[in-house]
């Protein structure tokens, strides 16, 4: 299975407000995404993980099923935030 | 050291410094040496900046910068050039926007240079030393509002640039008059019939154009940075009843770094600058129509009472 890891070094402006500002030094891209998005990148920045590891990992009631997960990622992949190798 | 004011030159000294080596203009921590021997540009000087300070006449200049014809053919079909530092960054236009166009020139150097400072396309006013920025999309009635709170005794920092000192929510002033457009010319001069006005240019790729002298606060010309302590994101609507609701300081960042002048040649500086810079204020949408109601409601924000 596919291995997902943060696409390069990401920082993050969250003051827990739902929304987080996430800047790619690498690209110098900045984004604006929900909280559930920015929990996925801040895990795939501790270290890759599968899918399947990420969505135990996530905490309970964040990014509810698999076909979520994989939307998310889906979308953090497409603005390069993240990618599967 | 402070030189002396526009005024003190006179008609004659202004024009003379115009038409040869340059007249050295203050504006904030900046120098600008500018030749012209456009009648408008001499009359809107003396008009909008007379209590701008001078510099000595060798003083080095941050920009350098011109408004004549660029030759022959130029001055025959009556049409000026904007310069440099000698070079045109744009196409010739006609004498009759020549006011508007050589204030957006002035406005343009700042703009593409600089980069001590994260800038952000915005108006910065400031009461009892409490300054407020207020990023805005053109259109959405920033410089209407600017004019309004300078008539009613605020300070004006810049109507267009906000100079963030990095890892801080501190704005550096960098005065000049407001830029008014179309119908918001008449607005002003309703809501002030005393407002100093400066030359109309119409016709401009904006309509019609003039500017405020917004130099009427007793310290508008103190250099000295002012903490910042809100960002404000105006939008004006004919007949909209007042409207001050926070927004979050993420969609803060994002929209005042959309709209910010250098943010992304900053890189990761520009990252953290605007971190530290939106950290320090607190955020508001303000929606308004009437000039009256929002300076009051400004008035309450800055005294920490919003929405009283």
């Amino acid at each position: 299975m596919a291995s997902w890891a943060l696409s390069g070094p990401v920082k993050f402006y969250d003051r827990g407000e739902g929304l987080v500002v996430c800047y790619r030094p690498d690209s110098g891209d900045t984004h604006l995404v929900n909280a559930e998005a920015a929990e996925i990148l801040q895990t795939l920045g501790r270290h890759p993980m599968t899918e399947t590891r990420l969505r135990e990992t996530l905490v309970p009631g964040g990014v509810a099923g698999a076909s979520a997960l994989r939307q998310l990622l889906d979308d953090l992949a497409r603005v390069d935030l993240v990618s599967a190798s | 050291m402070k030189f002396g004011t526009l005024s003190e030159l006179g008609g004659a000294g202004l024009r003379r410094r115009l038409t040869g080596d340059g007249l050295r203009l203050r504006v904030g921590p900046y120098c600008y040496a500018i030749q012209s021997p456009v009648p408008v540009v001499a009359r809107g000087l003396a008009a909008l900046y007379s209590d701008h300070y001078l510099a000595p006449d060798r003083e080095f200049a941050d920009f350098h910068v011109a408004l004549r014809p660029a030759g022959l053919q130029q001055r025959l079909s009556k049409r000026l050039d904007f310069f440099f530092d000698e070079r045109q960054p744009f196409g010739s236009i006609p004498r009759s926007q020549a006011y508007a166009f050589f204030e957006w020139g002035l406005n343009w150097c700042l703009s593409v240079t600089m980069h001590e400072y994260l800038k952000l396309h915005a108006a910065v006013v400031a009461r009892n030393g409490v300054a407020v920025v207020m990023p805005g999309l053109p259109g959405a009635g920033k410089s209407t509002l600017c004019a309004a709170l300078a008539l009613r005794g605020w300070r004006v920092l810049s109507d267009e640039h906000a100079l963030i000192v990095p890892g801080s929510h501190r704005v550096v002033p960098v005065n000049r008059p407001v830029s008014l457009k179309n119908a918001s010319i008449e607005v002003v001069r309703r809501f002030a019939p005393d407002a100093v006005i400066g030359p109309v240019s119409d016709d401009t790729h904006k309509g019609r154009v003039a500017h405020l002298k917004a130099d009427i606060a007793p310290d508008s010309h103190d250099p000295a940075p002012l903490e910042a302590a809100f960002m404000l994101f105006p939008q004006y609507k004919a007949g909209q009843a007042l409207q001050l609701r926070p927004r979050s300081r993420a969609e803060s960042f994002i929209f005042a770094a959309h709209h910010s002048f250098n943010y992304s040649a900053l890189g990761d500086k520009g990252f953290d600058a605007m971190a530290a810079f939106v950290d320090g204020v607190d955020c508001y949408d303000l929606r308004y129509s009437d000039l009256d109601a929002v300076v009051e409601a400004l008035e309450a924000l800055v005294q920490g009472r919003p929405g009283a």
